[in-house]
């Protein structure tokens, strides 16, 4: 792990203070458009690259499992995500929000990446 | 860290007897537990399940579709009904925002976002700044196990 520098530690407590934000304001919502309209949301995903392994280590704590995913797919425009499973429903199909979170953690550390 | 207060955020439960019923996770939602999933988050979204014939869109009218896909219909009736499973849709400016299901003893059990799932007396308990109002109740025959 590098050193923290002042400027890590500013976009750290920023990422920070924002990511809690967006989890006590969105926290009690279902929907997902809402949840990403939130301001606090948007601000995260401006934060760009910069913010990656922040974003990397709430996805690994595993608070708004479902929800940091989005943020890793508006700010890097990938999408390793494996395919969704299917149900014994016919046509149905589900995610695995484990097997997501896998993905994007392996992708991550592909990348270079450190948290 | 607790982030959230229901209370604070759900007034209309205040002193209505309602109580918490599971841990605190993120891994389904109030759609995914009414519709009897607790697997998945549920919503139009992408990157998130939505059943594969309906349209993905924010409108009330497509969370309604989706719960025709489960056999449910349209009802009048606000009171429980024997043989029958019943659900609510909460909607806000004409988009879906919440469900509920109804338990065996007419009180309603509902996943609250990420956090945890609660059974409360009355669907007035979550209508509020949050989820709006209730937009329709919906029922299908019992399925026998």
């Amino acid at each position: 792990m590098q050193p923290k520098t002042q400027k890590t530690e500013e976009l750290e407590a920023t990422f920070n203070e924002l990511a809690e934000q967006w989890v006590k304001k969105t926290g009690m919502l279902s929907n997902s458009a809402s949840i990403m309209k939130h301001p606090a949301y948007q601000q995260i995903v401006e934060l760009g690259e910069a913010a990656l392994p922040l974003v990397f280590r709430e996805l690994e704590k595993g608070q708004m499992a479902v929800h940091w995913p989005h943020v890793l797919r508006a700010i890097t425009g990938a999408n390793p995500e494996p395919p969704p499973k299917k149900l014994p429903a016919p046509g149905w199909v589900g995610l695995d929000i484990r097997a997501i979170h896998k993905a994007w953690l392996d992708w991550g550390r592909e990348q270079g990446y450190e948290w | 860290m607790q982030l959230w207060n229901i209370e604070e955020e759900h007034p209309g439960l205040q002193g209505s007897g309602y109580q918490i019923t599971s841990e605190s996770t993120d891994i389904y939602n109030c759609i995914a537990w009414t519709a009897g999933d607790d697997t998945d988050w549920w919503s139009h979204t992408p990157g998130n399940y939505w059943p594969p014939t309906v349209p993905r869109r924010p409108e009330v009218w497509a969370l309604v579709q989706v719960f025709e896909t489960l056999g449910y219909s349209l009802c009048d009736s606000y009171q429980r009904e024997t043989g029958y499973d019943r659900v609510a849709v909460y909607a806000q400016y004409g988009e879906w925002t919440h469900a509920a299901r109804q338990l065996e003893d007419g009180q309603w059990t509902s996943k609250v976002g990420q956090f945890e799932d609660i059974t409360h007396p009355s669907l007035d308990n979550l209508a509020d700044e949050v989820f709006g109002e209730v937009h329709c109740i919906m029922r299908r025959p019992t399925r026998n196990s």
